[in-house]
């Protein structure tokens, strides 16, 4: 089983290394084996991005390049999504004025988000 | 879900080992509830996707069925679940506190099993606080529960089984990956063959993962390590260094995911002032156990990769001998039944344990990795504590790693110290040329995570609030 699936996977390399020359982008979602929420918009700072519903915030705020969520308390440095387990807290965001972990909040229509320096804002 | 007050056995964590005891303690009529932080059972390892994904019928992955079949296993057996539950608190006796997005609520039992697995290791380097830097165990869950491939170029490093099969679901996914970093030499990683015959399913699939990785022509370095990383216009920048010759290649990607291994979680544990043990082999400090998983606290049970790491399959059998343990206790087993049952699990755990050892090696954290952190390296990512603010509190006399909390402040931040406590410790030793050990571990603290005070307030009247007496003059 799996060494037909080496194979199949060694042709489609050939065929996509292809591909990917020509767009250069290759959609990072993935929808072979499952079917996503309706489309709808959240507002990141002044931004609005599109996104299925029910999917989750950190993971679209990464994926759509807005990867710089807080800012560091003395050094003032930009952070990320780090552990996606709830263990890290670095993807903390401003969601509607309080402050969560991204990686444990799911999309909503109309959501507002702030990120950077959580504390002045 | 209505809850009750007092529940048989309380379980924290619907991982494998967490589901495995909950389903053998409730086949002999216990009341059991567990708890998780999730939405839904499976823990990482089978991590359930998000409620609004549905399931396509003609294609499924394999962890998606297994964790299908322990929420169906779940209900079928009436067991209650706190799922969307975080635990901030658990008191002896047991008290369980915990929240969720509509406030608190505290549970009571006699007996408690802990299952809170394990986070991931992640040993320090120039520039791995850069957003685009993340864990290996993070993009594990982007992929499989997420469905999501982290962005269009990706490089993965660090050490262990968790790099190929990351490797090998991106590949699957269309995904590419630029390159694999692997501090082990090939060396190793076929001096570890051997152990790792003794569970042959695991074995076979990683190897057709490395073969796809190898047909796919992912550039792999051995023997290296990651140096340095900085942020550029359009992704960030790796230096990738060979450990023995020193020789340093940079690369331009978006993602770099990183990952040294795993540790088990050891906060309910900590808190509850059990005896902890130090085990290299099995990630660091676990709780002193017997063979049962039973710990020195009247009714405490620490299962699955919280009381070593061996991994999924034999988290699973752990669960299933605590649950034969609070079984036995309560009379609801005999002594010959309880014999009969557990004495084939502890063959098979055996087995698992070999396999896990072969694994550990692979994942052991290299002299080199240390020696690379630079002083101005940021280690305590939530206060901007640096390797030379940690050396500073050790030359001044700080000598165990709660007097380092107590100098610098690291540990402090809302993290509690998950994500360095190790780097700190090895960073101290290193410095004082003592045993990690010696250095001890930090205490446990509640609350065990970021707890909004809005959530801890309800809705009470005067009258309703527990006071205190006042303490005699």
């Amino acid at each position: 089983m799996f060494f037909f699936d080496i194979i199949t996977s060694s042709l489609n390399i050939k065929i996509k290394k292809r591909w990917t020359l020509l767009h250069e982008t290759v959609n990072l979602r993935i929808h072979d084996y499952f079917e996503r929420g309706k489309k709808v918009k959240i507002i990141v700072n002044d931004d609005t991005i599109e996104a299925f519903e029910g999917e989750c915030l950190s993971v679209v705020l990464f994926i759509t390049n807005k990867k710089n969520l807080r800012t560091s308390p003395k050094l003032k440095e930009n952070r990320g999504m780090f552990c996606m387990m709830g263990s890290c807290q670095e993807c903390v965001v401003l969601l509607d004025g309080k402050k969560v972990t991204s990686c444990n909040i799911f999309i909503k229509d109309g959501m507002e988000i702030k990120t950077g320096n959580l504390n002045e804002l | 879900m209505s809850y009750k007050k007092e529940y048989d056995v309380i379980i924290i964590g619907a991982g494998p080992s967490g589901v495995k005891s909950a389903l053998t303690c409730s086949k002999k009529g216990l009341k059991v509830l567990i708890i998780d932080s999730n939405g839904n059972s499976g823990g990482q390892i089978y991590r359930a996707p998000p409620k609004s994904y549905i399931k396509k019928s003609k294609k499924t992955l394999e962890e998606n069925l297994i964790q299908l079949k322990f929420s169906e296993d779940l209900t079928k057996n009436n067991i209650d679940t706190a799922y969307n539950h975080t635990v901030w608190q658990v008191s002896p006796g047991f008290k369980i506190d915990a929240f969720n997005e509509n406030g608190t609520i505290q549970w009571n039992t006699k007996n408690l099993i802990v299952a809170t697995g394990t986070y991931e290791k992640i040993i320090p380097f120039d520039g791995w606080t850069t957003p685009g830097v993340i864990g290996l165990a993070a993009c594990t869950i982007l992929l499989k529960a997420h469905q999501t491939i982290p962005g269009n170029k990706i490089v993965l490093a660090g050490n262990g089984p968790l790099l190929i099969s990351v490797a090998y679901y991106i590949l699957k996914f269309g995904g590419k990956v630029d390159a694999i970093v692997d501090t082990s030499s090939k060396f190793e990683w076929i001096k570890s063959m051997i152990s790792l015959i003794f569970n042959p399913k695991n074995f076979i699939q990683g190897i057709s993962w490395l073969l796809k990785i190898i047909f796919s022509r992912v550039p792999i370095y051995s023997n290296s390590l990651i140096n340095k990383v900085s942020k550029k216009e359009n992704g960030i920048s790796v230096e990738i260094q060979n450990i023995k010759n020193k020789q340093i290649k940079e690369l331009t990607t978006e993602v770099l995911a990183v990952g040294h291994g795993l540790t088990p979680s050891t906060d309910i544990s900590r808190l509850l002032k059990i005896d902890h043990s130090y085990d290299d082999l099995k990630g660091g400090w676990i709780p002193k156990l017997d063979k049962y998983f039973k710990s020195s606290m009247k009714g405490l049970y620490i299962v699955g990769d919280g009381s070593g790491i061996s991994g999924a399959i034999a988290a699973e059998e752990k669960g299933e001998l605590a649950a034969y343990s609070i079984l036995k206790d309560l009379k609801l087993i005999g002594e010959i039944e309880f014999e009969n049952n557990t004495s084939k699990v502890i063959k098979k755990l055996k087995r698992y344990e070999i396999f896990a050892k072969g694994i550990a090696k692979l994942n052991a954290t290299p002299q080199s990795l240390i020696e690379n952190i630079s002083n101005n390296t940021v280690i305590c990512r939530c206060e901007d504590i640096t390797k030379k603010d940690i050396i500073h509190a050790v030359e001044n006399g700080a000598r165990n790693l709660n007097q380092i909390k107590s100098w610098t402040r690291f540990g402090m931040g809302p993290c509690q110290g998950r994500t360095c406590q190790y780097s700190v410790a090895k960073i101290a030793s290193e410095h004082l040329r003592c045993n990690i050990k010696d250095l001890s571990y930090l205490t446990g603290r509640t609350p065990l995570r970021p707890f909004p005070l809005d959530k801890a307030i309800g809705d009470y009247e005067y009258e309703e609030i527990t006071k205190v007496e006042a303490a005699p003059l």
